[in-house]
């Protein structure tokens, strides 16, 4: 970011100068990645390696939270069913929850604090050690090689971890409802898809893909413009995860106003 | 290196092949259970109100899931089209003069439609056919209905406590028995009463039932009046001769009275020989001449008999008169011996 040269203005004025300005870069790095994502080359293997570790390393954690997300409502939505003798419907407000926002929420979200930090500090770091520099040198686009890998990977990787989180949840909360009202197999999925629609479905799509790119370009934009040293490294991570999960909760209520137009 | 990442690129294809498994299978299941992946015949029916029915909502046919709601379109002010998908495999059981309601899928369930009737007289339904609409009773109505009843329910309550105020305050007749002990001692004592008449009641059907028992045993005459045919039948004769007898009766006491009036003017008349005997003193002074007469007469005639019993002509027959009665005198004395 060029220093502000207008250094009579007010602080505030200063501040609001600096938010539209870093509005602009980022709408600037957003543009740039749709400019780029089609060009050759194509970094696959850097990009295969982005999915290994933004995809597959993510999955135990993803299936640990899911489990216990579907585990945990359940048992949290129970007494409050129990009260009207509607515990046989369940299984259809569990799904529901899962299928239409704890999915691609809780998913969204442990990937921003995992994957979001660690695309922040890694490129932060390269930032700041000119790595970066090294490469734009070494006629390596830094942008495609960095940043286009890394946010494809988020956004194709993030649906597919949706996907995993959703039937984990459900594992688990078939577990705790089969414990607790012996409910078969064969019941649980028939009640748990009645009350889901197709437009869920892809809405919850919509939604990942939206969370994953938001968290891959919002980290990689950070890191991509680290400054302080290793003092921004830090910095960049921790604002990457905290403007991530500011950004999707954003997103997140203005996809539910479109679906439910559409609905 | 080149292994490395030949293996990281396998299991990231391993991750992502699973990952579209997942999501195809989800669209599957919904896809069956939306019945989505089916062929179907539509079928449309016009309903006044729909009820919040919406697109997507589930058609049932006795009870199984056969179809969802295509579209819902207006078509005038007050009918609205329902364009319905039903599976192929179900048409065969639905006929086209199958009826149509709005229903729920449970108390507080999603909306449906459910199909009832069809005859298999008439051919099952094919595609673009308008089935037949019937009324159903709507949750408003239901509601109203039960707004009526509360309504009511506040009447009756305000009436109970109106009761029971004056009960309390011991108006009227079970809020004096309830405060006033004079009338409960009254009352104690009706009831006491009350239970004696039923000891004696009970005592009088007792002996009531001994009683029809008894009418009841063969052979007596009660009975026989009841069941016995040819007893009534006698009695019945004979309450016909009984009927005759009287007539008669009446008959003879007439004939009776009708003699006497005869007799007593005769009695009364002079020329009558009674009459003369009872009215005229000259014929009483005259017959009163007559027995005196008649006994002196008798008295001579009496002297007279005594002297032809000593008379030696007759003297013979009276002896053996004597003779031949004390002989029976004998003979009777000695049978009474005998026995």
């Amino acid at each position: 970011m060029e220093p502000i040269e207008q250094s009579d203005k007010p602080v505030i004025s200063k501040q609001v100068d600096g938010f539209f300005i870093t509005v602009y870069e980022i709408f600037g790095f957003i543009s740039r990645f749709f400019r780029e994502v089609l060009r050759r080359p194509f970094e696959t293997r850097e990009f295969i390696r982005q999915c290994f570790y933004i995809g597959n390393r993510s999955l135990p954690l993803i299936s640990l939270t899911g489990f216990i997300t579907g585990l945990v409502f359940t048992k949290q939505s129970r007494p409050s069913l129990a009260e009207f003798g509607a515990t046989s419907w369940l299984p259809s407000l569990i799904s529901i929850a899962i299928v239409r926002a704890l999915a691609p929420l809780v998913t969204a979200l442990i990937c921003a604090g995992r994957v979001g930090s660690s695309i922040g500090a890694e490129l932060a770091s390269m930032k700041v050690t000119e790595q970066i520099d090294a490469m734009e040198v070494s006629a390596i686009n830094p942008f495609k090689y960095l940043v286009m890998t890394r946010v494809l990977a988020c956004t194709i990787c993030l649906p597919l971890l949706m996907c995993y989180n959703g039937l984990i949840a459900l594992v688990g909360a078939f577990v705790d409802i089969h414990l607790n009202e012996q409910t078969s197999m064969d019941t649980f999925i028939q009640n748990a898809f009645t009350n889901i629609s197709f437009l869920d479905l892809a809405a919850s799509l919509v939604k990942a893909l939206v969370y994953g790119f938001t968290i891959g370009i919002v980290s990689c934009y950070q890191g991509f413009h680290a400054s302080q040293g290793t003092e921004g490294v830090g910095k960049s991570a921790n604002v990457s995860v905290v403007v991530s999960m500011f950004l999707i909760f954003i997103e997140e209520v203005i996809i539910v106003q479109l679906v439910n137009m559409i609905r | 290196m080149k292994t490395a990442d030949s293996r990281r690129a396998t299991t990231v294809g391993i991750f992502i092949i699973l990952g579209l498994i997942i999501f195809a299978t989800a669209i599957l299941i919904l896809g069956g259970q939306k019945k989505a992946f089916i062929q179907s015949v539509q079928i449309k029916a016009i309903f006044h109100d729909v009820g919040g029915l919406s697109r997507g909502n589930n058609i049932w046919y006795s009870g199984v899931k056969v179809g969802t709601i295509k579209k819902i379109t207006f078509m005038d002010l007050s009918r609205i089209e329902v364009l319905m998908n039903i599976d192929k495999n179900a048409r065969p059981f639905i006929h086209k003069d199958v009826r149509a309601r709005i229903s729920a899928d449970g108390l507080v369930g999603n909306k449906i439609i459910a199909l009832d009737g069809g005859t298999a007289q008439t051919a099952p339904i094919e595609d673009g056919d308008v089935i037949i609409v019937e009324p159903s009773i709507s949750t408003d109505e239901i509601m109203n209905t039960l707004q009526v009843n509360n309504k009511n329910l506040v009447a009756i309550t305000g009436n109970l406590k109106d009761i029971m105020e004056n009960l309390v305050a011991g108006k009227g007749s079970l809020g004096k028995l309830m405060k006033d002990s004079s009338v409960y001692e009254q009352l104690d004592r009706t009831l006491a009463i009350l239970h004696k008449t039923a000891g004696n009641t009970q005592q009088f059907t007792r002996d009531l039932t001994g009683y029809t028992a008894r009418l009841q045993r063969p052979g007596v005459l009660a009975n026989d009046l009841v069941s016995d045919t040819v007893v009534f039948s006698r009695l019945r004769n004979t309450a016909t001769q009984l009927q005759e007898v009287a007539t008669r009766a009446n008959q003879v006491a007439h004939d009776l009275q009708s003699v006497t009036t005869d007799v007593k003017g005769r009695l009364n008349s002079d020329e009558s020989p009674a009459g003369v005997l009872l009215n005229d003193s000259v014929t009483a002074r005259q017959l009163q001449q007559t027995i005196r007469n008649l006994e002196s007469s008798t008295g001579k005639l009496d002297e007279n008999m005594e002297a032809v019993r000593h008379n030696f002509l007759f003297r013979g027959y009276f002896r053996r008169q004597e003779k031949q009665r004390k002989k029976e005198e004998k003979k009777q004395q000695k049978e009474l011996q005998r026995q």
